[in-house]
């Protein structure tokens, strides 16, 4: 018996479709088809338009135009970058987790833009002036919800993530005497090109603080305290020390916070692992992975994988984690 | 950097520190200009003394492997010498010393004859 060999495309070329067509084809015509709904209204629309809302109405105007192409430049820039990211796949082939992470918000992020836009339109539909324009507060409150439905209707139609198996090498106390002591010390620190990417969008997030400093510094404590909480998280995120002795393991970033300890008896096993920062982990920094997995993630390669008591895993990437492992798997056995 | 003593050695616990910190800036596992953990910090690490720690730096100093500057501590030299060439020649010497069968004992006083 032959089996239908056509009927059966490999599994990278199935996943690369339902990237194509949910990803991207999905998203665009859910724009497209807002856009052109929205350029219907045109002739109805005061103009300018009412683009933002404060607590005491409209403060912010834009063009017509602006608030159609707006929706189709994010989303085409999002889904873009979201297909590139996930069109290798896994390293067998499958669609990794952070892969359907990224293809079902290309599909939230769609909608919920595009309904926001069109909302905050067809309520300005008829009047003379976008001064008076209502409060979209309603449009947004739908549009959520609606968008993360689209979202999560995405995510069912994509296949289950691949899980990366880490071949994690366990790690042997070093030889040596039984009253032997050892300290161990590292750093490690985000890699170049991600540090410059970093650098980019927080220069961003700075200007656009900047703008509204000048423009409307009324509503400018929440998008501040946002804004330094998030540049201060970046900066800590950077560089990290790590401590190996009697006490366990220690991480602490270079502000000294965020930091955490594990002392040597909630030490299960200690392994040396490989690690793909966006496939396992979907980012750099402190991050969470399913299967109980979180750690420092900052570089692709070598990690130090310590699983707890309660079977929970800590990751922390460095260059030197075969020695960092040896020397926490000293501590943990005493 | 991995620092090993053990306290029931019969080597003096500031030798034992500084060889494996020594052991660690030639096989660049600290990198010139790096910082070493405070005396203090690495004492308490180790359940040793301080001054035996502050003793194992002023060692490793005296043979120009660190730098100590008030107020910053330990820091590996940048002076430090590239030690890539005598690792492999001393590999090569052990190796044949232990074809020969000659012991550890003879071997260093082979090698510290010949260097005085």
């Amino acid at each position: 018996m032959t089996l239908p060999a056509e009927n059966v495309a490999p599994q990278l070329t199935r996943n690369r479709r339902l990237i194509i067509v949910i990803g991207v084809v999905i998203p665009l015509l859910i724009t497209v088809v807002g856009a052109f709904v929205m350029a219907l209204w045109i002739p109805e629309l005061p103009n300018p338009v009412a683009s933002h809302w404060g607590p005491s109405g409209v403060n912010g105007y834009s063009t017509v135009g602006g608030m159609i192409a707006l929706p189709l430049m994010i989303t085409l820039a999002f889904v873009a970058f979201s297909a590139i990211a996930s069109w290798r796949g896994g390293p067998n082939g499958g669609m990794l987790w952070a892969h359907k992470v990224m293809v079902a918000t290309s599909v939230f992020l769609a909608v919920s833009i595009t309904v926001l836009a069109a909302g905050s339109l067809a309520i300005q539909r008829g009047l003379e002036s976008a001064e008076n324009a209502p409060d979209p507060i309603g449009v947004l409150l739908a549009a959520l919800p609606i968008a993360a439905l689209m979202g999560f209707l995405a995510w069912l139609m994509l296949p289950a993530a691949e899980r990366i198996q880490p071949t994690a090498v366990q790690a042997r106390p070093v030889a040596g005497s039984p009253t032997e002591r050892v300290y161990f010390s590292t750093t490690t620190r985000l890699g170049p090109g991600v540090v410059l990417i970093a650098a980019v969008a927080l220069v961003a997030l700075g200007l656009a603080l900047a703008i509204q400093a000048v423009s409307n510094p009324a509503e400018l404590l929440l998008p501040a305290a946002v804004g330094i909480f998030v540049i201060t998280l970046a900066v800590s995120t950077l560089s990290w020390r790590i401590t190996i002795d009697h006490r366990g393991l220690r991480v602490r970033s270079a502000l000294g916070w965020p930091r955490t300890t594990i002392a040597p008896d909630q030490i299960s096993s200690v392994a040396v692992v490989s690690v793909d920062p966006l496939g396992e982990f979907g980012g750099y920094g402190w991050r969470w992975a399913p299967g109980g997995r979180s750690g420092i993630v900052l570089s692709k390669g070598e990690a130090l994988e310590v699983t707890r008591m309660n079977g929970k895993k800590f990751i922390v990437t460095m260059h030197d984690a075969p020695l960092a492992a040896e020397a926490l798997a000293t501590v943990a056995k005493k | 950097m991995l620092v090993r003593v053990d306290p029931a050695s019969e080597t003096p616990l500031f030798e034992q520190l500084a060889a494996s910190i020594r052991q660690s800036v030639i096989d660049k596992s600290v990198t010139p200009g790096e910082r070493l953990p405070s005396a203090r910090e690495l004492a308490g690490s180790l359940g040793v003394n301080m001054h035996t720690v502050l003793r194992a730096y002023q060692e490793l100093r005296d043979e120009g492997f660190i730098e100590l500057r008030r107020g910053r501590g330990a820091i590996v030299a940048a002076t430090a010498h590239s030690y890539d060439s005598l690792t492999e020649g001393v590999a090569a010497i052990v190796a044949e010393a232990r074809t020969q069968k000659i012991s550890l004992a003879a071997l260093t006083a082979l090698i510290r004859e010949e260097y005085q």
